[in-house]
């Protein structure tokens, strides 16, 4: 195969680079290239479904008011279990990245720096997922339930499904990915990228703002109107996702450049004189 | 094996040119399918859950009830909320890629996300009929602002000609979803349009009748104009909203798209 | 073969699904009371005295109507923090959800489907009229919303609603002035889903035209670079110019189209209506009593609360002290029964309050000692009283003379705790 390219294009091409010939053609290979993508993707699915049924079950029945017992039977422990989860997730994997960084960036092939690159890929894509099912399931059922319901306390069932699981859940992989971008990917080794930053950034701010959106109604707004100026700071995530253009063109620059070196060997990238 | 620069700091100081043949190359073609569409997963998913935030604590009020969606604030809130939104991201997938595609898969994403959410959330989980919460659309004006990008190929121009088309057709684009709600009905002796109706009838215990932010009687109307003079000024308001959201992602591109050595 | 699919991990992934739905739909499925316990005990005090309510009857069909009654008196010990309900307030239901539709709603005769506001110190008789809606076991509440304040919760009762034993679905049809009758549980529906797949069709097929490219992103990007920001827009080629001009066009004419269409449909609109009516307060019947509270203790240890009035009875008939009500919670002197306890009522604490002086003659000026002791000041979490920042109670003080007839007035003023 490499022969006939190499008459086709004037220049030797690796054989043994690809993750693609390695994985093989056609669906199977699509799906073993991509697994990371479709597993993670497809378990987040069931979760998000599993706690959003949940969710439609347990609220009106035992979640509107915290001081009924049955609240601290169904609610109180999946909160809890949430925040240990999360937690856990988030403290130990980021300790793990960062415990078996790479030492040496000299080291790492360009087969293997862009084979990174599709695994950061593939965690943003199963991010992806969880993104699109808040943004469809989570968010409003929020308001919806805030406009029908009496605010009792900072443990609503709906907070406890978004404001402690799946907002928090994007921030507990986003942080030991981003430690794990900046310490196996040359492009980000010894420097950080302020676009990745701040996706990382805006998305945790959701927390801060969260203590500021209940300090707010226990203190001074007590309606239910959701563009309320109280509800604003959680803009900030919406609008630390304009960081998106800038990063994906930070991974595109590089992409380019590995993907030239490991189909022909060659850079795609002429200095100018 | 070649030996790789590492990219510069500022994305938009990367120097030298691309050899384009690589573009020809099958292999590295597969690869860049796979990106592709790898990042249109990436792009849109975030990109849905961006709208449904923002949006939500921007205007969303205005489009979960139809006894909200006035002439005078429901026209001129969303725009505003929609464009600013829109704009943080027109201009880097315009300067990297020339995409003009923003507006529309913006309009699109949140159409969908909406329906999926006010059937769950409002529908299966809180009980409200869909005739009472249904989206309004904003595709149109997606479409129309995505091809004035197109058709002038310069974002001074569309930002003020796209803006201003968005916040002036807003109205007439969803009075064929609305006009039904909005027929007069004689209750309790009191005139109400129907949507005033199942506002009062759908019980919402924390969302009062006092708490829609809608038009309120004033001494003058200038004969009535409310409609065209709100189209008139969102479309002002949709083009200051989108220029600055605009300059926001020119800034970001241009000076926050970089490798800092160090976070402070 | 076989064997080994039916122990695919996406089989016990299944069966561990449907086995985690059924342990769901075997939870007991009963609705808890609304939040209001959350609320500052001064502040459920000291708002609304909500009292008479009556909700009936409490087992209906879908399609049954339920009629809330009742009273409330906004006090005269108002927190001046706290906005005022002489500014904005609307009558409302604590339901969770539109598991019933109102029918009718009002206050002193006046009916509420607009937002009013209400003087302190004034009697407000009022009435809601319900129709189920949504089978199922629900806590129905009147509350007033107050602008800035907030929901200010009255006492709730439970409602069963069962199925409309026909089987029918629920419809909610009204008659417009356009003499047409429609069903607002899908009124306009189809139409309105029929432009959003429309819409939905235009927005699709321009993303497809975009991203259906046989060169996207990196390539794109590489190009773009190449050419440089004078010549990048020749990125947009004549055909990209065209299909931009096709789907401006479209759209343009899809809006005039619906607009057009909609204004023949439904020629007669008119914008929502919104605004405030007045509704006149009456005087509260509070009788030949004069009542001036001197101090109150709260006893933490006893769950009482103890006050100290002069009461002076002008009248010419005795006057014999019956309730206190506040928050909610009826404090009766004697047994509940005989103080006239509607069905489903909750709250009510019989034999809790006590009176060092239980009946007052005419013309008679005495000080009196009145305990209102009773372990609902605990569930109902009254006791957080002395955690609250603004001391002071108030409730109602409900009497009768020799007829039988009623009379009740607000009391209130500082409170002490009493530790230990």
């Amino acid at each position: 195969m490499s022969e006939v390219k190499a008459a086709q294009y004037g220049y030797e091409v690796p054989t043994d680079y690809m993750e693609e010939t390695a994985a093989g053609g056609g669906l199977a290979g699509h799906l073993r290239r991509n697994r990371l993508a479709y597993i993670g993707g497809a378990l987040l699915l069931a979760v998000g479904i599993g706690i959003r049924i949940y969710q439609q079950m347990m609220s009106f029945s035992v979640g509107m008011d915290f001081y009924e017992p049955e609240f601290q039977t169904y609610w109180m422990p999946l909160l809890y279990g949430e925040v240990i989860v999360l937690g856990s997730i988030m403290v130990l994997g980021s300790i793990y990245m960062w415990m078996t960084r790479e030492k040496d960036a000299a080291s790492i092939t360009p087969e293997v720096e862009l084979k990174r690159y599709f695994t950061l890929l593939g965690v943003f894509t199963v991010l992806g997922v969880w993104a699109a099912l808040i943004g469809a399931l989570a968010v409003e059922s929020d308001a919806a339930w805030h406009q029908v319901a009496i605010r009792d306390t900072d443990f609503t069932p709906t907070h406890i499904v978004i404001f402690y699981f799946s907002l928090p859940l994007l921030t507990a992989i986003l942080i030991p990915t981003f430690i794990w971008a900046h310490t196996r990917i040359p492009a980000f080794m010894n420097r950080i990228s302020v676009p990745f930053l701040g996706v990382v950034a805006g998305i945790f701010m959701i927390m801060p703002n969260y203590g500021f959106n209940e300090w707010g109604h226990t203190f001074f707004y007590a309606e239910e109107l959701f563009a309320a100026p109280i509800h604003w700071g959680f803009v900030v995530l919406g609008w630390s996702l304009f960081f998106l253009g800038p990063l994906a063109v930070q991974l595109i620059q590089r992409m380019a450049q590995l993907i030239s070196v490991v189909t022909t060997g060659r850079d795609c990238m002429i200095a100018d004189r | 094996m070649a030996n790789i620069a590492l990219p510069a700091p500022r994305i938009t100081d990367a120097s030298g040119h691309y050899d384009l043949s690589i573009l020809d190359n099958p292999r590295a073609r597969s690869y860049y399918r796979r990106f592709d569409g790898i990042l249109i997963i990436v792009l849109f998913s975030f990109l849905a859950l961006g709208i449904s935030i923002h949006y939500a604590l921007t205007a969303g009020d205005w489009d979960y009830w139809i006894d909200w969606r006035d002439r005078r604030w429901w026209p001129l809130v969303t725009p505003l909320s929609l464009m600013m939104f829109i704009g943080g991201f027109v201009y880097p997938i315009w300067k990297a890629f020339r995409l003009p595609v923003i507006a529309t898969a913006v309009t699109t994403l949140l159409c969908l996300v909406s329906w999926v959410s006010r059937y769950f959330n409002f529908g299966q989980f809180t009980d409200f009929p869909l005739s009472f919460t249904f989206p309004s659309t904003y595709i149109g004006l997606g479409v129309i602002f995505d091809s004035v990008l197109i058709m002038t190929r310069s974002l001074l121009i569309s930002a003020i000609v796209g803006p201003f088309l968005f916040g002036a057709l807003i109205w007439p684009l969803n009075w064929p979803l609305f006009a039904a709600s909005k027929v007069p009905v004689e209750y309790s002796g009191t005139l109400v349009s129907v949507a005033d109706l199942m506002g009062y009838q759908y019980i919402r215990t924390t969302t009062p009748e006092y708490l829609r932010i809608i038009e309120e009687s004033t001494l003058r109307t200038f004969g009535g104009s409310v409609t065209p003079l709100t189209a008139v000024f969102s479309a002002f308001v949709a083009v200051i909203g989108y220029s600055l959201f605009l300059l926001l992602g020119a800034a970001l591109y241009n000076f926050a798209g970089r490798y800092a050595r160090r976070i402070i | 073969m076989n064997t080994a699919k039916s122990r695919s991990p996406a089989r016990y992934l299944g069966n561990a699904l449907v086995l985690g739905v059924l342990v769901l739909l075997a939870l007991p499925m009963e609705a808890v009371a609304h939040g209001e316990r959350a609320q500052l005990a001064s502040m459920r005090m000291r708002t609304l005295h909500w009292f008479d309510i009556e909700v009936s009857p409490v087992r209906v069909n879908v399609g049954d109507t339920i009629v809330i009654t009742g009273k409330f008196i906004p006090s005269e010990f108002w927190p001046e923090q706290l906005p005022s309900v002489t500014d904005t307030a609307f009558l409302n239901v604590g339901a969770p959800g539109p598991k019933f539709i109102r029918v009718h709603s009002e206050v002193n005769g006046v009916p509420m489907i607009r937002s009013t506001a209400f003087e302190p110190g004034k009697l407000y008789e009022f009435k809601s009229v319900v129709r189920a809606r949504v089978p199922g076991r629900y806590h129905i509440h009147p509350l007033l919303n107050v602008k800035d304040a907030g929901t200010l919760v009255g006492k709730g009762s439970w409602v069963e609603v069962e199925p409309s034993p026909t089987g029918e679905p629920f419809t909610n049809e009204i008659t417009t002035l356009t003499g047409e009758t429609v069903d607002l549980e899908n009124v306009g529906l189809k139409s309105v889903i029929g432009w959003h797949l429309v819409w939905i069709l235009v927005g699709v097929a321009f993303l497809a035209y975009w991203l259906a490219k046989p060169e996207l992103f990196i390539p794109r990007y590489m190009r773009v670079r190449n050419l440089g920001p004078e010549q990048a827009n020749t990125m947009i080629t004549r055909r990209d110019f065209l299909a931009g001009g096709i789907f401006f066009t479209i759209s343009m004419v899809l809006i005039l189209a619906g607009y057009l269409w909609a204004e023949h449909k439904y020629p007669v609109t008119i914008p929502l209506q919104t605004g405030k009516v007045g509704v006149p307060g009456r005087p509260v019947p509070s009788g030949p009593l004069v009542v001036e509270v001197e101090n109150a203790n709260y006893e933490l240890a006893g769950r009482s609360l103890t006050m100290r009035m002069k009461l002076a009875n002008e009248g010419d008939s005795p006057i014999e002290i019956r309730e206190f009500v506040t928050a909610n919670i009826r404090f009766i002197n004697g047994p509940a029964a005989a103080a006239g306890v509607v069905e489903n009522e909750e709250l009510v604490a019989g034999d809790s309050l006590h009176s060092s002086v239980s009946t007052i003659a005419p013309g008679q000026h005495v000080d009196v000692v009145l305990r209102a002791e009773d372990s609902l000041w605990e569930t109902q979490r009254m006791t957080g009283l002395i955690h609250d920042p603004d001391s002071r109670f108030a409730g109602l003080l409900v009497y009768r003379d020799a007829e039988g007839k009623r009379y009740y007035q607000e009391v209130g003023g500082s409170i002490l705790p009493k530790f230990f």
